[in-house]
């Protein structure tokens, strides 16, 4: 049985477990812990078993969306704790398994762009006062606004967006016209502004050289936009966190692509 | 120039100003309290600059040559919905900028997490140095727990979560409640008998302090003894490659040592640790290797030469 932890609420999961049950593939959706049974064992040497039912079903692979949740309940961290350590220690496939860096494999862009030695991206700025400012000098950039609190996104910056400074913002400045989004899923990548996903040529070294990256992190179902200007390569944004809306032009490809990883 | 960034609220960091300052190390001193509550934030990723602002006084990023961070996800205690909301957007930003920039941070805030969840953090770090730690279990299930519990010789349980839990001795009394694990699970542990082991390290140097206490967790009772230790090459070598690895100057590392045999067994390293007791105890060798670590300007990342000052806005 696949599980896919997530909230209930999370359409993108809704809509994978839809998937799955089309093609009969038995397919839970839940962060719900007592609804499980579960035992990891270790021994002295750091030797790991883990039993994992929900009901009568094992669970043999896992999609992990996260516990976002704003509860701050001891209860709440006990549960978040325990999953991870379970799906860390989990034999089967995972999606976006947990690490030592992580419960999702947060991999901020600039961490990569070290890595690949590409460009930093045109402007990042988090603020909670007056960011508009540092974007108003370069009217060719885009500024899209995404939330530090939760890392979702809010909107482009334009001149009456309604901020206030009650919050920190992230501010990421990029040019539109040279800019592309992927979608990395499982082993497979889809280029997001392709109807069919497929990833031009010129791309494909990029890709291959970013998907291994992440993969160190586990990171293997994200949103990566990537900036193509003269300079050289610029990782803008990346996202553990895809949402349906961003590939359900390719929705079957992609949900096929994961559920093939989860076969692996 | 170094800046302080934490909360007066905490003795750790109150303590660690302290020992800066009465080592001369000019200091200019970011409450993330009064930040959070009425401060102004600007961090620029790509040109690598900040500010802060608290009451009309300016913390100019530009101007400091390391920093010492002790930073605490303060957002649960906040007074209100948005008050939450403004504090943890606050702490995140500040978490990610103080991981990117190219100055000494000790600690920088992203990096090793899993002390947040206890089993698996024991577990990749006990396998990766070769170190022993004690027997686990992590369950939701009863029967998976008493099945557990009979194969060892005493044991051990408390939360698997960073969220403070005291260790306490399975009692036969505690088998008559263990079906309330369904609802919240539980990490169980074999039992090590022997006194615990506090290492602290600071870059390349580490001081270890054993702890004879009369409880299970010494950390619930006083009148324990504190004595200080060698510590065996093996355990020295990889608390030593422990901070390389996840790139943490100071950690604070606990074993327990099984008094028969002399193992030691792993138990878990903190990124934040408190150890001001330990540091009194030592003659302030662990505030004197902090202070020496940040005037040593080691760990470089993206290489700005850098000064500083607070200045009014």
């Amino acid at each position: 049985m696949v599980l896919i932890l997530a909230r209930k609420d999370d359409f993108t999961a809704n809509m994978l477990k839809d998937h799955f049950k089309n093609l009969n593939i038995p397919c839970v959706l839940s962060n719900q812990m007592n609804k499980f049974q579960f035992g990891l064992t270790a021994d002295c040497y750091g030797e790991t078993w883990l039993s994992l039912q929900y009901g009568e079903n094992t669970i043999s692979s896992i999609i992990n969306r996260g516990m976002a949740t704003d509860e701050d309940t001891f209860n709440n961290s006990e549960t978040t704790a325990a999953w991870w350590s379970v799906m860390a220690s989990f034999k089967g496939p995972v999606i976006n398994r947990p690490s030592r860096l992580g419960f999702l494999p947060f991999v901020e862009s600039n961490v990569i762009t070290k890595q690949l030695n590409y460009l930093q991206p045109a402007r990042i700025v988090y603020s909670n006062t007056a960011a508009e400012l540092a974007f108003e000098d370069d009217p060719l950039l885009t500024c899209n606004i995404h939330s530090a609190y939760n890392n979702k996104y809010l909107g482009h910056l334009v001149a009456d967006s309604c901020l206030n400074d009650d919050e920190a913002y992230k501010f990421t400045g990029f040019n539109l016209d040279n800019t592309h989004s992927f979608l990395i899923a499982g082993d497979d990548h889809y280029c997001l502004s392709h109807p069919e996903g497929i990833t031009s040529p010129e791309f494909e070294p990029v890709l291959t050289d970013i998907k291994t990256e992440l993969q160190k992190y586990n990171a293997n179902f994200y949103y990566l936009v990537l900036e193509d200007t003269e300079q050289g390569y610029c990782l803008t944004h990346t996202s553990p966190f895809p949402s349906y809306e961003l590939y359900k032009h390719i929705a079957d490809q992609v949900e096929h692509s994961l559920y093939k990883y989860l076969l692996s | 120039m170094i800046l302080c960034i934490g909360t007066m609220a905490d003795q750790t960091f109150c303590h660690t100003v302290r020992a800066l300052m009465s080592k001369n190390m000019k200091c200019d001193i970011l409450d993330i309290g009064l930040l959070f509550l009425s401060g102004d934030i600007h961090l620029s990723f790509h040109d690598i600059d900040a500010s802060f602002c608290i009451n009309h006084l300016k913390y100019d990023f530009s101007n400091y040559k390391g920093m010492y961070a002790r930073l605490v996800d303060i957002s649960a205690q906040a007074s209100s919905p948005a008050l939450q909301k403004r504090a943890s957007s606050f702490y995140q930003a500040l978490r990610k900028f103080l991981s990117h920039i190219d100055i000494p941070v000790l600690n920088p805030p992203i990096g090793d997490q899993s002390n947040f969840t206890k089993l698996y953090h024991s577990v990749a770090i006990a396998s990766a140095n070769n170190w022993l730690m004690p027997r686990s279990c992590l369950t939701n299930n009863a029967e998976t727990a008493t099945a557990f519990i009979e194969k060892c010789n005493g044991v051990i349980y408390k939360g698997c979560s960073s969220v403070k839990t005291w260790a306490r001795k399975l009692a036969p009394e505690d088998l008559e409640r263990i079906e309330l694990i369904t609802k919240c699970p539980v990490l169980f542990q074999e039992l090590v008998t022997g006194p615990d082991v506090r290492i602290h390290v600071v870059g390349e140097e580490a001081f270890a302090e054993k702890i004879l206490s009369s409880s299970v967790d010494y950390r619930t009772i006083k009148g324990n003894q504190y004595e200080s230790i060698d510590i065996p090459p093996i355990i020295k070598e990889g608390c030593l490659n422990l901070v390389k690895e996840t790139a943490t100057p100071f950690l604070g590392i606990d074993f327990k040592i099984e008094q028969n045999s002399n193992e030691w067994y792993f138990l878990e390293a903190n990124n934040l640790p408190c150890y001001q007791g330990y540091d009194v105890r030592s003659g302030y060798k662990i505030s004197s290797a902090i202070t020496n670590w940040l005037k040593r300007n080691k760990y470089k990342r993206y290489g700005k030469d850098k000064n500083l000052s607070c200045v009014p806005a």
